[in-house]
């Protein structure tokens, strides 16, 4: 009797154990639309950060859900299903925060001088040495 | 007199103004890896590539960010970061060097070119010299688009893969690369 009650624990723990891997190996992205905001910063003031510190910046921003709010430089359309590229003023000609949207996210009625609030993963702080650099977020949606 | 100086200053900077005029850029490039082995398939994008290449010097340069680099299960994505770029310590990867086979005149007509490019590609904070062929293509209305394929072997950039998963990661990633450059400013 007790015997069989282990191989019976054994055997649930295993299913359990197995369930639970096939679940995270195949688990998809998290829905930004419902994911609280880690941080929520005005565009001007993210690309400042990025450009005054980048290690601390990238510390605390990046891999996190910011939500920044801002002024729509220029939407890009990207070729075939390519993103769609947001840029959101910095007050730099040179530089912003770039916005990954899916285009089924963004809002038809988006255009360029409009305010918006965008919901994002921050990858980072990109340029080069001829180019200033860009803040990019990623998995992008409309907060308003 | 001052009129010649002026003007002598003015020729002495001409060739800087026309020389600034041939530098193209992206900031939205695409790039991708893909693996293939029997026992699994792995393939990220990353549409966030920056490049600047100057057509009257040929040089180029890449950069990328390893975090914006998009798998379709997280799992992946988590464990190319974590495991295998450490992508916290050595956030970009980049390419410099310079592209052969095309001119600056050749790009202000419709037409695809063969080109080379060749110099240093920086990964996991290990450079590697590289060689890869491509094509720049000219469209109807001066659109210019450069494309190249080429492979990577984890392991010359010390990417450490366990010995349990080895069979599941092929030998050598690989890699597309396409820009859609406009004219700098």
């Amino acid at each position: 009797m007790k015997a069989r009650s282990w191989i019976i624990i054994g055997v649930v723990a295993l299913a359990a154990g197995g369930a639970y891997g096939l679940r995270e190996f195949n688990r998809g992205h998290d829905d930004l639309a419902s994911s609280k905001a880690d941080h929520a910063i005005a565009a001007p003031e993210l690309l400042a950060a990025f450009v005054n510190d980048e290690s601390a910046a990238n510390a605390q921003y990046v891999e996190k859900v910011l939500q920044v709010k801002g002024t729509i430089a220029s939407i890009e359309t990207g070729a075939g299903d390519a993103p769609v590229n947001l840029m959101l003023d910095s007050g730099d000609p040179m530089a912003g925060i770039l916005c990954e949207f899916n285009e089924a996210d963004l809002p038809k009625d988006w255009a360029a001088g409009a305010a918006v609030t965008v919901k994002g993963i921050c990858a980072g702080y990109l340029g080069s040495d001829l180019l200033p650099g860009n803040v990019i977020l990623q998995r992008c949606v409309a907060v308003e | 007199m001052n009129l010649l100086r002026i003007s002598l200053l003015s020729l002495a900077l001409l060739p800087l103004a026309l020389a600034a005029q041939d530098r193209y850029m992206t900031r939205t490039g695409h790039i991708d890896f893909h693996s293939s082995t029997p026992l699994e398939d792995i393939h990220a994008d990353n549409d966030k590539v920056t490049s600047v290449w100057d057509v009257t010097t040929g040089a180029i340069e890449f950069s990328v960010l390893i975090k914006a680099f998009t798998f379709e299960k997280a799992l992946m994505q988590e464990h190319f970061n974590e495991n295998y770029m450490e992508s916290s310590k050595f956030p970009k990867a980049s390419f410099k060097g310079a592209v052969k086979g095309v001119t600056a005149d050749q790009l202000a007509k419709a037409g695809t070119y063969p080109v080379t490019a060749e110099g240093t590609i920086s990964i996991h904070g290990v450079d590697q010299p590289a060689k890869a062929a491509g094509t720049i293509t000219v469209d109807g209305k001066g659109g210019i688009r450069a494309e190249s394929k080429f492979q990577v072997k984890p392991e010359d950039h010390g990417i450490k893969i366990p010995g349990a998963v080895r069979k599941n990661i092929a030998e050598a990633m690989d890699v597309s690369v396409r820009m859609d450059f406009t004219k700098m400013p």
